[in-house]
């Protein structure tokens, strides 16, 4: 049987499929701003990529902004779950889960069974996030996807003060126009971003093993930097870090479908 | 002839006063190069104004780029600028607001221009220019334009928060819903009075307050906040923008 999960964030949207043992396809897509549209094209897309219909799908849960308002999910969990319970199916190891997303940041705890104990996340400001960095890479003039690996040729970081997103696009112009390296400024930017991660992370307390997981993860110099900070090690994920609250939520749709059908054969008897 | 230069974040404003009064002002781009933005100040003074460097008996710069041009010159702090430039427009002016691109000021000033109090947006850009300037680029409407746009808003909308990143996806999502341009540039002008107005209120300010900085220029802004403080604000001069620069040139008199 078939199950889906779709996350819809605030800049990407995912869908996953899943079947009775394993992931077979996901998608990411940059969202649209309604995310009804964004969350019916991704799986469309996810369908598409594996032959499948929309009518081979038995469970749908949908995540993320606007969850409630999927018209082709059967249910919705909140993404805090969905991370803790994506992430703890790639490896049960996890613990501790700092997910950075397009505009929010959360440190989400669970257990030795991946239910949630406890997190944390910012709800005042975005920096920290995804728009933080899309800020930085548009101001260098490059894609927020070389940031990382730029970043890693850093040697001199330049001092980030304010980590405030509008503050940061004018700081990064003035680096440039000081003359700074572009490495330097990826570098800067990774070290303020992993302070302020720390900062959350130091809220709810970290447990090894640790991941991180949202379009953030894929930067490495955030990565290393957050490691250092931290001073604990960070594990990559077997999976695309993208599509662990999506993965997730297919995981719930799995897990509500097997309640259902077992409650609708208990009744039948 | 003094040559008061005020490098902004985003406009370097230039005034050149004689015996106390602006005889040329000029505004260019900073683009984040105080030296480039004083080139192009020089050439402007030079091509419209016919004023030549060796016109000019002094330069004194502050704001952002007060630390940051190489050519000798002589520097003020925005602050004690703001004060001096308020107190020549209104000599009664006791507490000073300025609404700058990235940065929102508040001060208090005694009888002899001195700054006695202040308070500043240091962690966040919440209620200044640039934000404003995020959230009219997403709506398609000029800063200049906003407050006459928001007096046709016919219903009263209510954005949370101060992030202008979260702040910038709400009023996509307003967009999307179909809301009224007006109504959202009503919901956020709402918004910066009420995070201005709140900056204002950490500190005593006494009467007569005068306000300036590029965001003074907007009338719904001003009354907004004049009517949630509950005071007067007396707008700087002509061109509010100026306010920083002017007291950047008045320095020198003071000085001598």
């Amino acid at each position: 049987m078939i199950f889906a999960g779709v996350d819809v964030g605030s800049m990407t949207a995912e869908a996953v499929l899943i079947d009775d043992d394993e992931l077979l396809a996901s998608t990411v897509l940059v969202a649209t701003p309604d995310p009804v549209t964004s969350a019916t094209i991704v799986m469309e897309r996810v369908l598409a990529e594996t032959g499948l219909r929309s009518q081979d799908v038995a469970y749908c849960v949908s995540t993320g902004y606007g969850r409630e308002r999927i018209p082709f999910a059967q249910h919705d969990v909140s993404e805090i779950s969905c991370h803790g319970k994506g992430a703890f199916w790639a490896d049960p190891g996890i613990r501790t889960i700092i997910d950075v997303g397009g505009q929010d940041c959360k440190v989400i705890r669970i257990d030795s069974v991946g239910d949630l104990k406890d997190f944390v996340m910012n709800d005042k400001c975005a920096a920290g996030t995804g728009r933080f960095l899309e800020g930085v890479a548009k101001t260098m003039a490059v894609h927020v996807s070389e940031l990382g690996p730029m970043a890693l040729g850093g040697v001199d970081p330049v001092p980030i003060t304010s980590i405030c997103t509008v503050f940061t696009q004018f700081d990064v112009m003035t680096f440039l126009a000081d003359g700074r390296t572009r490495e330097d400024i990826g570098l800067g930017v990774a070290e303020a971003l992993a302070v302020r991660l720390n900062r959350l992370v130091k809220r709810v307390g970290v447990e090894d093993r640790l991941c991180i997981t949202g379009g953030v993860a894929k930067n490495v110099a955030v990565v290393r930097a957050t490691e250092k900070v931290l001073g604990h090690d960070i594990c990559s994920l077997r999976i695309d870090p993208q599509i662990v609250g999506a993965l997730g939520a297919a995981l719930f749709a799995r897990e509500r479908h097997a309640k259902l059908e077992a409650e609708r054969s208990k009744a039948a008897c | 002839m003094i040559l008061g230069c005020d490098i902004g974040s985003s406009v370097t404003k230039a005034v050149v006063l004689e015996d106390r009064a602006v005889v040329a002002t000029l505004r260019v781009p900073t683009e984040a190069h105080a030296d480039k933005a004083m080139d192009r100040v020089m050439e402007g003074l030079r091509e419209r104004h016919k004023i030549d460097r060796a016109d000019i008996e002094e330069t004194v710069i502050t704001g952002w780029g007060e630390s940051r041009v190489s050519r000798p010159h002589a520097s003020q702090s925005i602050l004690s600028s703001l004060a001096r430039a308020s107190q020549w427009d209104r000599p009664a002016c006791r507490a000073v607001l300025c609404l700058g691109a990235q940065n929102t000021a508040v001060l208090s000033i005694n009888d002899k221009g001195r700054v006695m109090e202040y308070r500043m947006n240091d962690k966040c850009a919440s209620g200044c220019g640039k934000f404003l300037e995020i959230m009219f680029e997403a709506l398609a409407i000029g800063v200049e334009d906003s407050a006459e746009i928001a007096g046709a808003a016919d219903k009263r909308i209510t954005l949370s928060g101060q992030c202008a990143v979260f702040y910038e996806s709400d009023v996509v999502s307003l967009i999307n819903a179909g809301e009224s341009v007006a109504n959202i540039t009503e919901a956020i002008l709402e918004a910066v009075t009420k995070t201005v107005t709140t900056l204002c209120k950490k500190m005593k300010m006494h009467d007569a307050i005068v306000v300036g900085g590029g965001l003074a220029n907007n009338r719904r802004l001003v009354d907004g906040i004049s009517g949630m403080l509950g005071r007067p604000l007396h707008v700087f001069g002509g061109e509010p923008d100026l306010i920083g620069a002017v007291g950047a040139a008045l320095s020198v008199e003071a000085a001598r």
